[in-house]
């Protein structure tokens, strides 16, 4: 069934200025930590999993201990922050904040000093340097989509996604609906219902970044969603 | 009596002659080393891109001795300020003989510096790119805009001090003297307290935020420049009795008053660590207890500190030579090891909250790369100096022969 652009939640993402702040919720409940994101997302945006680096991955953590301890799967990535320090301590400008507030890396204006790397309080971008560019053109062919080296991180798939799916790849992937992404601002998208809730909580809020991806934690401990030890 | 007057002439004009040729021979072991040095650089530059990278620690070895040779620069120029400034000249004038070379070395050490940095870059010659689009909140523009001010400002002051020798003019123009200085004093402190913030500003890493590593990098720099300057200049004025004596006197001052100074500041730093957040306090506690005790108690504090307080006390009072040099040795030693454990250890272990405590257990050791690129700008050091106190007129009111100021 053919979705017209009125009833997606998605609608106008990519290179438009239709939302000023897209998002995303993580259900960590509903993470079973298969990583199929993962591997989308390397597929999508070409990343040096050779290297084992990514733009996201599921991180599986065990949480308190022993016979309270639990077992969750935590999908990271950039949390796009409104205030994002890896935008400030770029001396170049090559870290841009575009329309949708999503923060992106101009590969060219890149000189790879790497003191985005250093800021990133989430630890979300990493060099993509020129070995990986020569590996990646064994594994993903001569037409590769990162051509210098530079810093590269999560861009909710900006410069690949307008290709008519209109979402990041991972979200696409989640078997479990564990990602949900949308533009912040329309108070009827699933994403913004769930922002705007007490249950879904930012890591490290404290730092001020305010970040625009958040997690529900649903029926994990109270204190583990402000980011605290249990 | 006519063969005798003959073989004094003889014997001035041999001297003359083997002197010219072991010059020559010196300085052209030096541009060799020069060259080497740059090669050897971008040899471990272009290594460094094609070698396994250290993800975990994006600054590594090359921004260590970034750091290093930056506050060597510095400190050498806060150290010259004694003379250039305040007016210190020493009881007999001896400040006056050996300012030029102070300043040349300050000069000098910034090239070791900048090759790093910019073989720091994965792409070095886009360097361009931080005036082209200088983004005015990032501490890394400020560095390169504050650090060209400060070579500017070290170039003209040197380029004074030989000018003023031939050309009376500038001699007539009041205050420049004093007004070259001060932006050089600036240019020095507005650097540090960059370089500061370059890491203090950083909420991600809490081990180095605050703005507590300015000062601690104006005394390190105190430290390091005048150690730096004290071994080099002595190696040219190693003959000269008068100015090893008030070497070694004047250095193993400015040793003693900085010395304990930066212990207490230290301790200050580690008992604040202690309070702390979780975050900070294992950083510190690998450095005192763990992994890197070894390095800190017996390197960073024994050798680097306690040593050169005594050689520095032994120095001062019998005016030895030998203890003043042995001193700033083991501070540079002490200082290289200390900086190193400042910028590494913090990325090895990367304690952060994420949902809960994590901290890393990363082990770093650089790749061939940056080691080769660290040799190639160690090697630039006393090579680019040895250079300089050949082909300019640094003695005390020595003047140009050659281009205004060339020997």
């Amino acid at each position: 069934m053919k979705v017209s652009n009125q009833q997606n939640p998605y609608q106008g993402f990519g290179n438009t200025e239709k939302c000023k702040n897209w998002g995303m919720v993580i259900k960590v409940d509903q993470c079973f930590g298969c990583d199929a994101c993962v591997a989308a997302c390397t597929l999508e945006n070409q990343t040096p999993f050779w290297e084992e680096l990514w733009r996201t991955h599921v991180e599986d953590m065990e949480v308190g201990s022993y016979p309270e301890s639990q077992r969750m799967f935590v999908p990271r990535l950039c949390m796009q922050c409104e205030n994002p320090p890896c935008y400030y301590v770029c001396p170049t400008g090559a870290t841009q904040i575009v329309e949708g507030g999503i923060v992106v890396v101009d590969e060219y204006k890149c000189i790879g000093c790497q003191y985005c790397v250093e800021a990133c309080p989430f630890g979300a971008r990493y060099m993509y340097t020129s070995e990986d560019i020569e590996k990646a053109k064994e594994y993903y062919g001569e037409n590769t989509i990162n051509v210098v080296p530079h810093v590269d991180k999560c861009t909710f798939c900006y410069t690949t996604a307008p290709d008519g799916t209109n979402t990041p790849a991972c979200v696409r992937a989640c078997v479990g609906g564990a990602r949900v992404f949308g533009c912040l601002d329309n108070p009827n998208s699933e994403v913004s219902m769930l922002f705007n809730t007490d249950q879904a909580v930012q890591i490290n809020p404290e730092l001020g970044v305010g970040a625009k991806v958040r997690y529900v934690f649903g029926n994990r401990s109270s204190t583990l969603q402000s980011g605290g030890e249990q | 009596m006519y063969l005798e007057i003959g073989q004094a002439h003889y014997r001035v004009a041999v001297n003359s002659k083997m002197w010219k040729i072991k010059k020559i021979t010196i300085a052209a072991i030096s541009i060799v080393l020069v060259l080497l040095a740059l090669g050897m650089a971008y040899y471990g530059y272009n290594l460094n891109q094609i070698e396994e990278q250290v993800f975990d620690v994006p600054w590594g070895l090359d921004v260590v001795g970034y750091t290093y040779f930056a506050l060597i620069a510095t400190g050498s120029s806060i150290v010259n300020s004694m003379y250039t400034i305040f007016g210190y000249s020493g009881p007999n004038g001896e400040y006056k003989r050996i300012i030029k070379y102070g300043a040349w070395f300050s000069l000098s050490t910034i090239f070791s510096a900048w090759l790093l940095v910019l073989f720091s870059l994965a792409k070095p010659f886009d360097f361009t790119y931080i005036f082209l689009f200088f983004r005015i909140s990032s501490r890394i523009a400020w560095m390169a805009a504050l650090y060209s001010f400060f070579a500017i400002m070290l170039v003209i002051e040197v380029l004074y001090m030989i000018l003023v020798e031939s050309w009376a003019l500038l001699k007539r123009i009041k205050y420049l003297e004093l007004a070259i200085a001060i932006l050089v004093l600036i240019a020095t402190v507005a650097v540090h307290s960059n370089l500061g913030e370059v890491f203090g500003s950083l909420i991600s890493m809490p081990a180095w935020y605050g703005s507590w590593l300015t000062i601690y990098f104006i005394m390190s720099a105190i430290m390091l420049g005048a150690a730096g300057q004290s071994l080099f200049i002595y190696v040219v004025k190693r003959k000269d009795n008068d100015i090893k004596s008030f070497m070694s006197r004047y250095f193993s001052e400015v040793y003693l008053i900085i010395i304990p100074i930066y212990l207490m500041y230290l301790t200050w730093i580690i008992i604040s660590a202690w309070y702390s957040r979780e975050t900070v306090w294992p950083v510190y506690q690998a450095l005192l207890f763990g992994s890197d005790a070894i390095v800190f108690w017996a390197i960073e504090i024994l050798l680097g500190i306690f040593v050169p307080l005594a050689l520095s006390v032994y120095g001062y009072i019998k005016k030895s030579s030998w203890a003043a040099i042995s001193a700033a040795v083991f501070l540079l030693i002490g200082g290289f090891m200390s900086k190193y454990s400042l910028i590494v250890l913090p990325q090895e272990l990367r304690p952060y909250v994420w949902v809960t405590l994590q901290i890393s257990n990363y082990t770093y050791f650089p790749s061939t790369g940056l080691i080769l690129m660290f040799i190639g700008a160690a090697v630039l050091w006393p090579s680019l100096y040895a250079l300089g106190t050949l082909i300019f007129p640094l003695e005390e009111d020595e003047k140009a022969k050659h281009l205004w100021i060339f020997r």
